[in-house]
């Protein structure tokens, strides 16, 4: 094993190489292999490799091991979608006799709608977008059936209710899924403030029409922003491989890229959709047509500040050799959070937030990745 | 109470309550005797159920009904006699069956 | 090639190194270690485990490291990385080897679904398999313990693997662990078998290991199918009892012994009543380790 910046590239290659072209992956060394199991392990991706090799026939050229890995790795996601579905399902039957819209977002909606994101997506809540003045009757209704919220601080209740676009989770104790009932898909005080009636009035009815997915390029959207301005990376690269899948797929409407470019710029989303464009291309060689690129530049950020980010999402969302770990990382997680709660709340608020929340925060991400790691349990 | 020309007593209003259960292929069963295990490819969960339940249950995945008509299907089936007790009999598997998540009124 | 026959300097370099590639059952183990207690632990235990010769896919990495700071001077520790996370608080030093087997049988449960997982000890004996369901404190190390040292062959006292193919079991031989009381009981009914050190005050009191036997390692690839389900619990003083119970109850408490029944979902349930079908299941209460012994053999003869 060589020096540290090779094995980043190294651990770069494999890992990205497996999700941009699964083909290649049935040339891949033993070493590599065993590598890639890892990572994918790590950024939660190996069941979407699995299923991806399964999709394009490759496991007959994959060593039998690796083929275990990815049985294992469908099983939990098979059982995880269940769970998710499971969970709409009894929330549909609880608003039976109301005429509440609800609109699916993130995990569930890629799965109730039958997205390519969807294939080997893990998911850990069910994400639900509802009109603001029935978020009130919405949460009563819940409560009334059996869900309770999750214990929370009061501060953070707070916190929740008057500046994130979400109430505290909902949780069925008899199922222990969290849903996150949102009323907008940014914070009240951001500076970015998408009008979410608009997104609500747009949104496309599934099958089962109780249901709703927002439409195409809002569904982009919601997922930069998600990813740009949350400052939660846990799942960077699986969000980014979303994204990629999500271009893909609509890629191919015919005005889907200037309708894309014109409502992120009437929503001041410019800036999210800039690199969202840019790191789909640059990690997982996302065609991305050039019209549409350059018109996303008018959001580009100052240059400087641009190769700052280039760097410090490179370190986070892209996981260096696990056996020699980047001090990096964890620096750029940081700034990166900070920067996320810098768009969020006004400036003055944010010291005070950030000192309480500091020591809550990374508790939080190691109990999540334990908790993650297990499954069900 | 059912029986003495009440209408609105609680047994009455549940024993006209129309149920549904899963679709056939969604339900998987494997039985020994009389004892079933019954997996819901639904929701993910294993159930134990006896005899009678299972019978229930079977029924209404045959086709939806009140808990007067399941039992008048199952009589019929088997010649025992209906009489109020089973039909109070069927009105609490039902709502056992309901509290599993595995039937709901008709119309949810 | 057996660990055994590696030098001992080069097993130290290695797991300093590059690790150590072991093979235990199906499973594929790279090992990490700057713990020198450890090393000598290792290579009694897994004596007679191959090395897998590189390169090689690894199911599961794991390092033992020493976490840095002030405590290193006065009451050093060992952490345990499975695969660079940290999934345990740290553990005293001298209690490296558990740590390690604690944490590869963690490995395991979270992530060998391929399989359909059973808390159960497993010994084989005229090509069927004998599976013995149970919690923690129940007696099934102990009782499996001794099965093995009367002539079973091990298949594990802690997993038991089914696969999905042909419902057959998979043999995953592995030091094991005896605790408290268990100990001396072993100590006093297999006096010749290969005993290691006690371990005190770890979280389940004081714990020490059992060596697998040469052989059962050799036939670590030989599967078998199931034959009997057998619920145990030791209950002292109390006369031994084999009482049948009936395909359903074994079902119940089939999947309540499962690490994976639920995560299998449609598999995991028709695995599990497959594998019911195809045994004859009891629950056993014994206090007197000979007499359930006895009685095991009588259910193989039958």
């Amino acid at each position: 094993m060589r020096a540290d910046s090779d094995n980043g590239k190294h651990g770069t290659n494999v890992l990205l190489t497996a999700l941009s072209d699964p083909a290649k992956a049935v040339s891949f060394t033993v070493e590599e292999w065993d590598l890639l199991l890892r990572l994918a392990r790590a950024t939660r991706l190996l069941g979407r490799i699995a299923v991806c090799m399964e999709e394009q026939g490759l496991l007959t050229e994959v060593p039998n091991r690796v083929v275990d890995h990815f049985s294992a790795a469908k099983v939990f996601v098979c059982h995880r979608q269940l769970t998710a579905r499971w969970e709409i399902n009894r929330i549909l039957a609880a608003l039976a006799g109301t005429d509440m819209p609800l609109v699916l977002l993130k995990g569930g909606a890629y799965i109730l709608a039958e997205l390519p994101p969807s294939r080997g997506r893990l998911l850990s809540d069910v994400d639900l977008l509802v009109p603001r003045e029935r978020l009130d009757s919405f949460e009563q209704t819940l409560l009334g059936h059996g869900w309770e919220s999750v214990k929370l601080e009061e501060y953070d209740q707070r916190y929740y209710r008057t500046w994130m676009h979400e109430l505290p989770p909902l949780s069925h104790p008899e199922r222990g899924l969290e849903v996150d009932i949102h009323h907008t898909i940014s914070p009240l005080t951001s500076r970015l403030s998408p009008d979410s009636a608009r997104l609500i009035a747009d949104s496309i009815p599934l099958a089962d029409s109780r249901l709703r997915i927002l439409q195409p390029v809002d569904m982009v959207l919601h997922s930069a922003v998600h990813l740009f301005h949350d400052g939660e990376f846990i799942n960077g690269l699986r969000d980014l491989v979303d994204l990629a899948d999500l271009f893909q797929h609509f890629g191919e409407q015919a005005d889907f890229w200037t309708k894309l470019v014109d409502r992120a710029r009437s929503q001041g989303l410019l800036r999210p959709l800039f690199y969202t464009l840019r790191y789909t291309n640059r990690f997982l060689a996302t065609a991305i047509p050039d019209s549409a690129m350059s018109a996303a530049g008018d959001g580009a950020p100052p240059g400087p500040v641009l190769r700052l980010m280039d760097y410090l999402i490179e370190a986070v969302m892209i996981p260096g050799h696990p056996d020699f770990p980047r001090r990096r990382h964890t620096v750029a997680q940081w700034l990166l959070y900070v920067r996320s709660h810098w768009l969020r709340m006004p400036p003055g608020m944010l010291l005070q937030h950030l000192a309480r929340k500091q020591i809550m925060r990374w508790k939080h991400h190691k109990v999540t990745a334990g908790t993650l790691a297990q499954g069900n349990r | 109470m059912a029986g003495d020309g009440i209408v609105d007593g609680p047994e009455y209003i549940e024993a006209e309550t129309s149920w549904v259960a899963p679709e056939k292929q969604e339900l998987h069963w494997v039985s020994w005797g009389e004892q079933h295990a019954l997996y819901d490819a639904r929701s993910g969960e294993t159930h134990l159920l006896t005899e009678q339940t299972a019978r229930v249950l079977q029924q209404l995945v045959l086709r939806p009904g009140t808990a007067r008509e399941v039992m008048e299907a199952l009589c019929s089936e088997s010649g025992e006699c209906c009489d109020e007790q089973s039909l109070e009999s069927s009105v609490w598997l039902l709502r056992q069956l309901h509290s599993a998540g595995l039937i709901e009124k008709s119309g949810t | 090639m057996k660990l055994a026959e590696l030098p001992g300097e080069l097993v130290a370099q290695r797991l300093e190194g590059r690790g150590i590639l072991l093979q235990t059952g199906p499973f594929t183990v790279r090992i990490h270690s700057v713990v020198e207690g450890f090393t000598q632990l290792l290579r009694r235990f897994y004596a007679n485990f191959p090395v897998v010769p590189e390169p090689a896919i690894a199911d599961f990495h794991v390092r033992l490291t020493i976490p840095g700071g002030i405590r290193r001077r006065w009451r050093p520790q060992v952490l345990l990385l499975l695969d660079g996370q940290e999934v345990f608080l740290p553990y005293p030093l001298s209690h490296a080897f558990p740590l390690f087997e604690w944490g590869l049988n963690w490995c395991i449960a979270m992530q060998a679904h391929q399989y359909l997982m059973l808390h159960s000890a497993a010994v084989e004996r005229s090509g069927r398999v004998l599976l013995l369901p149970a919690g923690s404190g129940s007696g099934k190390s102990t009782l499996c313990a001794a099965l093995v040292n009367r002539g079973w062959r091990l298949f594990s006292d802690e997993f038991s693997l089914v696969r999905a193919a042909d419902g057959h079991l998979i043999p995953l031989p592995r030091p094991m662990p005896l605790k408290n009381s268990s100990i001396d009981v072993i100590r006093d009914f297999a006096p010749d078998a290969e005993l290691g050190p006690s371990f005190h005050g770890t979280r389940k009191g004081t714990v020490a290991h059992l060596g697998v036997p040469a052989s059962c390692v050799e036939q670590s690839a030989v599967s078998a199918p199931p034959g009997w389900l057998v619920f145990p619990s030791y209950q002292s003083h109390a006369s031994l009892r084999l009482e049948p119970i009936s395909k359903a109850q074994a079902f119940i408490k089939l999947a309540n012994n499962s690490f994976n029944y639920q995560l299998l979902g449609l598999r995991g349930f028709r695995e599990a009543s497959r594998l019911v079908d195809n045994c004859d299941s009891y629950i056993l209460s014994y206090s007197n380790l000979d007499e359930a012994i006895v009685s095991m053999n009588r259910l193989a003869e039958s």
